[in-house]
């Protein structure tokens, strides 16, 4: 049964690797210095940031939700732990105190939204603008810089040319697909997403499985704010801000689509990979920033509107097909 | 008679809010009754308030406008740039055309495509930034002729030009939302979209058109907020958003769509202003409004909740 699930998602896969090999195939005929090791390895970096917060976005859409505040929450437990780190506390405890931190911003999120049924939308998109705010109040608008090689290795370190940034990201993305595809969390969050009614006359207690997910969402989000920091060695305070948006594309470029409990994570780790390509690509071919931003904007825009045209074509057919 | 007691406070929330918040700054502050503040807090309520009728349009209808801010800037921009070169008349033209082609691509890609208003909305935001900052290319553009700064800063008998322009954006939009079968259908399409179009009613046109009016209100904020501050830029309105969400709440629509309406708006557009006038005047860091506006809605989501426990 649970094994059906991985196998279904990894039939899919191809379609999506065949879109980031055409990605890469595009920038290394364009971009010169694209196809280097060094670049790749750069991409892998950028993409192992970009995995973890993907990762918890999967899981609130999964439940037929979103996560727009993980962006400013990534900003905020990056510079918690910045001053943290910079105040003389051993590495280990500035990550949990800053952990701590973002996870408050879960738990406001999963409380809102599934004790008191708060919409959704309006109760993340307020926490961003909250998490954001406190993450300038805390330095004042400053950027912290520099911090000890030991910590640095966490994100821009390696292990026989391999970045540990992706190991990490790696690492955790085998924990959540354990755990999404293997335990009664994963399968609560699967019922919660697909129908939360049935879910909760099948005597699940969607309240605090939703509730649960909001707080891995946040610690995930700020778990990859920490890689953030220790891969640029500094901690500014709106780093995060734009990544609420990638981890959404990555999310449905990996097909998990909006309206929950269906796709799941596997996929997800691919379509940020295509997504940190693209960003990796579009700098390499020297667009000034400006227009990168709009470029990546609209092109995450298209990606969305044909993601759910797809969507609702395959529910026409499948309608059609019910009928007949 | 408890319960009359907490239905009494919930009905009557906002109003006390105001109070409390006008009293408690002119006791905290000296500055604040002054009639340089006084004018100063209406131009900005003006702006807030035109940019919150469209948030709380967009609201009615169960959708959401993320993008309003960057709108704002884009058209701004580009009519600072051919109000320098060409001629007024021209620039306010072409400004406002851009906000009606934004606002209408909001609504074209929320109806026929189905994207949801949220996620339509904040790529439109994305979008509408990027292209300000690659039109502008990290210029301003500042200095703009006497005849239409007289538009965002200009005085009758003392009183600020804009105070008149918004009573008559408010004179038109309560009429249009309140007195025509138009805006009879922007309420029943918000409230059931479903039963609205089996009544008949092209309830896609319904949600383009108030995308559309949405960025044209957005363009015109813009207009009088480059005429009132005298230079353009790229980065302006970012705040504009997350305030016209909370004043559209706390002035009383609520989020399910098909309640509420302009004319809450305005308490909520004063609440919201006074609150981040009395921050500055106090010189709270202004990195603290964002997370006090985040507040706000949260509370008047609360409000809302309970008293739909209460008042049923």
């Amino acid at each position: 049964m649970t094994y059906a699930k991985i196998i279904k998602q990894l039939k899919k896969l191809p379609g999506i690797i065949y879109g980031l090999v055409i990605i890469i195939a595009f920038f290394g005929v364009t971009a010169d210095y694209f196809l280097t090791f060094m670049n790749m390895m750069n991409i892998l970096k950028q993409a192992s940031v970009l995995i973890v917060v993907s990762l918890g976005m999967t899981l609130a859409i999964l439940l037929g939700k979103i996560d727009m505040s993980v962006g400013s929450t990534m900003s905020l437990v990056g510079v918690v732990t910045g001053i943290c780190l910079h105040k003389g506390i051993s590495i280990p405890l500035a990550i949990c105190i800053g952990m701590a931190v973002g996870s408050i911003i879960g738990f406001i999120n999963g409380y809102l939204i599934g004790y008191r049924k708060f919409d959704y939308w309006i109760v993340t998109f307020s926490n961003m603008g909250i998490a954001q705010s406190l993450a300038l109040v805390i330095t004042n608008g400053a950027t912290i810089p520099g911090f000890d090689s030991s910590f640095r290795f966490l994100g821009d370190g390696q292990i026989y040319g391999v970045p540990v940034g992706i190991l990490i990201a790696m690492a955790i993305a085998l924990a959540i697909i354990y755990l999404s595809y293997n335990t009664k969390f994963g399968s609560n969050i699967y019922a919660v997403g697909g129908n939360e009614q049935v879910a909760r006359y099948s005597g699940i207690d969607t309240s605090k499985v939703i509730f649960k997910t909001y707080i891995l969402s946040s610690l995930l989000a700020g778990f990859a704010g920490i890689l953030l920091v220790s891969k640029v060695n500094s901690a500014n305070p709106i780093a995060g801000s734009g990544y609420e948006f990638d981890a959404i594309a990555a999310t449905l470029i990996g097909g998990t689509p909006f309206d929950g409990g269906r796709g799941g994570v596997l996929g997800t780790i691919i379509g940020a990979c295509i997504i940190a390509t693209l960003r990796n690509g579009l700098n390499m071919l020297g667009l000034t920033p400006p227009i990168q931003f709009t470029l990546v904007g609209f092109i995450i825009i298209l990606i969305i509107i044909f993601d759910v045209l797809n969507e609702k074509y395959k529910a026409k057919k499948g309608g059609a097909a019910n009928e007949a | 008679m408890k319960h009359n007691a907490i239905r009494f406070l919930l009905k009557y929330a906002r109003f006390m809010i105001l109070i409390i918040l006008l009293i408690a700054l002119s006791l905290l502050s000296p500055a604040f009754l002054t009639f340089t503040n006084i004018a100063n807090v209406l131009g900005q309520a003006s702006l807030l308030i035109i940019v919150s009728y469209g948030m709380t349009l967009a609201i009615v209808t169960k959708g959401i406008d993320l993008s309003i801010g960057s709108v704002l800037a884009l058209s701004s921009c580009i009519a600072a740039s051919i109000i320098k070169s060409q001629s007024i008349i021209l620039g306010i033209i072409i400004g406002l055309l851009i906000g009606l082609l934004c606002g209408s691509i909001n609504g074209i890609m929320i109806t026929k495509i189905g994207l949801t208003p949220f996620i339509a909305t904040y790529g439109m935001d994305w979008i509408a930034r990027g292209l300000a900052y690659v039109y502008m290319g990290g210029t301003q553009i500042y200095g703009f002729d006497k005849a239409f700064r007289f538009f965002g800063s200009g005085q009758i008998m003392g009183i600020p030009v804009l105070v008149f322009e918004v009573i008559f954006i408010t004179v038109v939009l309560c009429f249009l939302t309140y007195k025509t079968t138009y805006g009879r259908n922007i309420y029943a399409t918000g409230s059931n979209i479903k039963a609205t179009r089996l009544a008949g009613v092209n309830t896609d046109r319904m949600v383009i058109s108030v995308f559309a009016l949405n960025g044209l209100l957005a363009a015109i904020a813009g207009l009088l907020y480059i005429s009132r501050l005298n230079a353009a830029e790229a980065l302006i309105g970012t705040d504009f958003t997350l305030n016209s969400i909370a004043a559209t709440l706390i002035g009383g629509t609520p989020f399910g769509g098909g309640e509420g309406g302009v004319a809450r708006t305005v308490m909520g557009a004063i609440i919201m202003t006074l609150l981040i006038n009395g921050m500055n005047l106090l010189e709270i860091s202004s990195y603290w409004q964002t997370a006090t506006v985040g507040f706000v809605i949260l509370l008047s989501l609360f409000i809302e909740n309970t008293s739909k426990n209460f008042l049923v």
